[in-house]
């Protein structure tokens, strides 16, 4: 069972397909992906965006698109990552640009995350936040999630562990 | 499926793969338990024609995932190339298309112990027969760089023609087209 579809009272939550790809080449083209690794050139992009899907294949969890139901937009991702540099699941999210301000992050974020706790059985999940990322940041906060200064970060790479716990 | 929780519905997909075999070998969609042979392979020198080796582990694991990804994008992929006698791990071949390539490539990634006996040739001839008939695809073509001897022959001997030479990442490369029916 692979990349399932769920939808919440505003979105569809629905597993990544080709035509995906170009808005994220695009993000990952812009200054806006400073936060997410970028820069980056599209084959790069490419590999993890493959990755993220196979990772469904795989591990059972991962990345899914994120559309408006009502108009059918693609506005962004929503995500349970766990690439081999993560010491633990996180939860991700990520909007393109015009698509912020409106709760479809949180929303997302709250449905993957029910997902992960309540389906999967995950007692615990992390968001990593660049620190000057006060957008993510603010987003994690709502979301319930705490900072945990003693949690392992990707690569040891300075970074904000905030740490969701189900049932917290 | 379609269950409904607390305040979203979630209904379930499968993964579509295929299977093939030929004289010699299975080819079968990545396992998890594949891992291990699938890094020391991307670690070692046998990939210095394709992009690498690798030096950090999280970079074959993305190699992996993206590898098995593909199958869920396209409907093809890489096959892991599985001895039908012995169940060794022999390699990884098949159709991938990133974006920036210009058509379906058929690639062939073997470790060291399974070349110069043809297996190659075998697992590439039939994910080309699946690419020109269960997948219908118009075109398929073969990146490989230019100083890759033994993989430019095996281009040829699929009877595969060069359509174009170029740089791509640091690496000069022949592109060749594969004729449906060669």
């Amino acid at each position: 069972m692979i990349d399932p579809t769920i939808h919440t009272s505003r979105l569809t939550l629905r597993g990544l397909t080709p035509a995906d790809f170009p808005p994220l080449a695009d993000l990952y083209a812009s200054p806006r992906s400073a936060y997410i690794d970028g820069p980056q050139p599209a084959h790069q992009v490419w590999l993890g965006f493959a990755s993220d899907v196979g990772q469904w294949v795989l591990k059972g969890y991962g990345t899914w698109a994120v559309d408006r139901t009502a108009t059918g937009a693609h506005i962004g991702l929503v995500a349970l990552n766990h690439p081999h540099e993560y010491p633990e699941p996180e939860l991700g999210w990520l909007l393109y640009d015009g698509y912020e301000g409106h709760g479809y992050a949180h929303q997302a974020a709250l449905a993957a995350r029910a997902y992960a706790f309540d389906r999967l059985g995950m007692p615990t999940l992390v968001s990593y936040v660049s620190p000057e990322n006060h957008r993510s940041r603010r987003q994690a906060e709502r979301l319930g999630a705490q900072i945990d200064p003693d949690a392992a970060t990707p690569l040891n790479e300075p970074c904000l562990t905030y740490r969701h716990r189900r049932g917290g | 499926m379609t269950t409904t929780l607390a305040t979203v519905t979630i209904t379930t997909t499968t993964l579509t793969t295929a299977t093939l075999t030929t004289a010699r070998l299975t080819l079968r969609p990545h396992l998890l338990a594949d891992y291990p042979a699938f890094r020391a392979f991307w670690m070692s020198d046998r990939t210095s024609h394709i992009g690498g080796p690798l030096r950090h582990e999280h970079e074959v694991w993305r190699q992996f995932t993206a590898e098995a990804g593909q199958w869920h994008l396209h409907g093809f992929g890489l096959w892991t190339l599985v001895s039908k006698t012995g169940g060794t791990i022999l390699g990884w071949v098949g159709l991938q298309h990133p974006p920036h390539y210009d058509a379906p490539e058929c690639a062939w990634h073997l470790i060291a112990e399974a070349e110069a006996h043809g297996l190659a040739h075998e697992a590439a001839s039939a994910a080309l027969a699946d690419g020109w008939g269960r997948l219908g695809l118009p075109r398929i073509i073969s990146y490989v760089s230019a100083t890759n001897a033994r993989s430019l022959r095996l281009a040829e001997r699929l009877g595969a023609v060069v359509t174009e030479r170029g740089h791509f990442a640091g690496t000069d490369y022949a592109l060749f087209d594969h004729r449906r029916g060669a």
